[in-house]
């Protein structure tokens, strides 16, 4: 069976796809493409390969040994017998043929006949033996081949591995890559990954989220002022000139923005404690007022008061 | 792609979002959730990434500490899983810090 088709046919019956065992190897999926159609795997992945495939890694070779051999290696070591057993039938027919001939001449001649075809078999033996040779040498190869693969074999069992095995820990698995993806362990898993790339979209959504209601609030901000804004924009505060006994007081009206032509209308109610008399005024504020600037106007009473509520009859102008 | 190439892009990812991040708390003006953000961000990012190698470090301070019960060297699946997830919560802390400064004026 040819290498690629073995492969292919073992990772089928495991149920893995191609992008599974790229992905368990840590190599790209052209390289398990270019595996099943028939080149020999990276040392270093035959014994993970192996593992995941549940074959021995000399079953891998030995499929693209075969599959060279059914065009030369069959052929090679094949040919050492049949060119031995050819040879020493040659060599053998010789032989007896010159033996028949010389039964007919003297001894010497004989002797000298055997001796060259005994030198030809020795010739065809020796021959033999070295195609027997070269068919060998290629087989050391292989095995240096999968020596060379062990030693690039992943480290022993750590502690850890050896602790769950003892303890029968059948849960664990130390095959599984889990978050040792890369060569010396840093990095990320892809699980990791893709909890990272979600992670970063769900926080940049939020961000765009504040950006468009910023940019929209800006584009619908009040342009006016009006009864029911103006608290938003302004502070209004009534205190005595005196603090014993007040008999005046001042209107103070802080701007919190920018305005102009502010024009705003303040009720003020007053009471005597003592006599119950109540008094009432009304005070009007004008002007650009800039921001954290102020307006005042100074209501005189007629005897001592305590101030009441403050009421803002009407209010008008433009914002920033 | 490689492994290698797949871990970079991610990376530079993270540093943007974390840079918007600092952008975005320097727009809103909140300056004082600056003095939290930098060192967690400084902290977390390449702790993410080299995790492993952390634990490992981790192991090996065990071992020599410890003389009599040394480990091999070898973090367990477990304390690097836990080194992971310690990490991501604390970025996540990290960015909503980031998006508390967009919902505080």
């Amino acid at each position: 069976m040819k290498r690629g088709k073995f492969l292919s046919d073992k990772r089928i019956e495991k149920g893995l796809s191609l992008s599974a065992l790229a992905q368990k190897l840590g190599v790209s999926e052209e390289e398990v493409e270019r595996w099943e159609g028939g080149e020999l795997p990276d040392s270093r992945y035959l014994l993970p390969l192996s593992a995941l495939l549940g074959v021995f890694v000399e079953d891998i070779l030995q499929c693209g040994e075969e599959s060279a051999a059914e065009e030369d290696g069959a052929e090679k070591q094949a040919d050492p017998s049949e060119n031995l057993q050819e040879e020493q039938g040659a060599a053998q027919n010789s032989a007896s043929e010159v033996k028949s001939a010389v039964q007919n001449s003297a001894s010497e001649e004989e002797s000298a006949v055997e001796n060259s075809a005994s030198e030809e078999q020795a010739a065809a033996q020796s021959s033999a033996s070295e195609e027997l040779g070269a068919a060998q040498n290629s087989a050391s190869e292989v095995k240096g081949a999968e020596k060379a693969a062990q030693a690039t074999a992943p480290p022993q069992e750590s502690y850890y591995d050896r602790l769950h095995k003892k303890i029968g820990d059948l849960e664990y698995s130390a095959d599984d890559p889990g978050l040792k993806e890369t060569e010396n362990g840093n990095g990320y898993s892809p699980a990791e990954r893709k909890f990272g790339y979600t992670l970063f979209a769900i926080f940049i959504a939020f961000m765009t989220i504040f950006i468009a209601a910023g940019l929209i609030g800006w584009v619908t901000r009040p342009r006016e002022l009006s009864l029911e804004n103006y608290a938003k924009y302004l502070e209004i505060d009534v205190y005595p000139l005196k603090g014993v006994n007040p008999d005046s007081y001042t209107v103070c009206v802080t701007a919190k923005a920018d305005i102009s032509d502010l024009s705003i209308t303040v009720q003020v109610n007053f009471s005597n404690v003592f006599t119950e008399e109540k008094f009432s005024d009304t005070v009007t504020l004008s002007g650009d007022l800039a921001k954290d600037d102020s307006a005042e106007r100074q209501i005189d009473l007629p005897s001592v008061m305590l101030r009441g509520s403050v009421s803002v009859i009407s209010v008008s102008g433009g914002l920033a | 792609m490689t492994e290698k190439r797949k871990n970079i892009k991610f990376l530079i990812c993270q540093i943007v979002v974390a840079i918007l991040g600092l952008v975005w708390i320097i727009v809103r003006g909140n300056t004082v959730l600056l003095s939290a953000y930098i060192p967690i961000m400084v902290i977390v990012i390449p702790a993410t990434y080299f995790n492993y190698t952390l634990c490992k470090l981790e192991n090996k301070w065990h071992s020599m500490w410890h003389e009599r019960t040394p480990c091999d060297g070898e973090p367990s699946d477990f304390r690097l899983l836990m080194g992971k997830i310690s990490e991501w919560i604390l970025f996540i802390m990290a960015l909503v810090l980031a998006l508390l400064s967009g919902m505080i004026a």
